[in-house]
């Protein structure tokens, strides 16, 4: 039986970056499943962390009203985090959280009040978006799309809840819906 | 780079205590035309350190901004007019930024600061 071998295609600009894929398009979706929401919100600070963003901590501590993050989760050895090659992309150490664990607290630091924190996950193979406020923030509330359906990981920074609203969408299934 | 990204970039050299704001060395500032937005400018306003704003608009040529501002200059068209020159349209095309405690130089090319940290200093 011939071995089958996955094709993925990879940008015109650069020989190691792949097509923006499922992941990518998973945190479009979730951000235009809120659109409503952010536009309400108004935000005056919006952020994308990326790899080696070179953000000042202090500088934008509590000023960012909307930060969103595709942090690298895929489990790896802890050596790749961080390294030189293309592999600090998608690495994110022993149990994939090494990176995401030191997002959270800069997180805490960087948004404001009524700041919102979208940041991609893996649950179970499944993409999910998980949309993080801080308990003060009730503004939130009137969002009642969401359903409530994993408990809060203890893990997460304490003045931070998560929550899986309507926007934790597998990218086949959100085709239909707005 | 526009004016208002190195207003929220700071140098994270480890053991740096304050490493904002950056000095600015400028070797080529182009301007690039934006719609001009009040709206936006006022929302930004509260968000900007002005002091780091007026010495970055000085580096790069740019004089017309007072020295200090207060929030009631929001409704003076001249003062919007000369805030959105400085922080939209004028662009540090090639320079460097430089670490204010340091002296490390994060190079700007074609626009672009590049603040990667080399691995002693993360």
């Amino acid at each position: 039986m011939p071995s089958k071998i996955a094709q993925i295609r990879l940008v015109g600009s650069h020989f190691e970056v792949y097509e923006p894929c499922d992941d990518s398009f998973a945190l479009v979706d979730a951000l235009l499943a809120d659109l409503t929401n952010l536009l309400e919100h108004k935000p005056k600070l919006c952020m994308e962390v990326g790899c080696g963003s070179g953000t000042g901590e202090k500088r934008l501590a509590g000023l960012v009203d909307v930060m969103v993050v595709n942090p690298p989760y895929v489990p790896t050895p802890e050596e790749e985090v961080g390294c030189d090659g293309i592999a600090s992309a998608w690495a994110g150490g022993e149990n994939g959280r090494s990176v995401i664990d030191k997002i959270l607290p800069m997180a805490d630091k960087l948004l404001s009040d009524r700041g919102w924190l979208y940041m991609r996950s893996t649950e179970e193979e499944s993409l999910h978006v998980i949309k993080f406020w801080r308990d003060s923030d009730r503004l939130l509330e009137a969002s009642e799309t969401g359903t409530v359906n994993k408990i809060v990981p203890t893990r997460v920074i304490e003045s931070l809840l998560s929550h899986f609203p309507g926007i934790s969408l597998r990218r086949s299934g959100n085709s239909k819906s707005s | 780079m526009r004016l208002l990204t190195h207003n929220m970039l700071s140098s994270n050299i480890k053991g740096v205590n304050n490493g904002f704001p950056l000095l600015i060395e400028a070797e080529k500032v182009v301007e690039k035309l934006v719609d001009f937005n009040p709206d936006f400018l006022r929302n930004i306003f509260p968000k900007i350190d002005w002091k780091a704003l007026v010495a970055a608009a000085r580096a790069v040529g740019y004089g017309e901004l007072p020295d200090a501002a207060d929030p009631a200059m929001l409704d003076s068209d001249d003062f919007l007019r000369h805030l959105h020159h400085a922080l939209l349209q004028l662009h540090l095309e090639e320079g460097a930024l430089v670490c204010p405690e340091t002296g490390r130089r994060f190079p700007v090319n074609k626009g672009i600061p590049n603040m990667l940290l080399h691995e002693d200093e993360v």
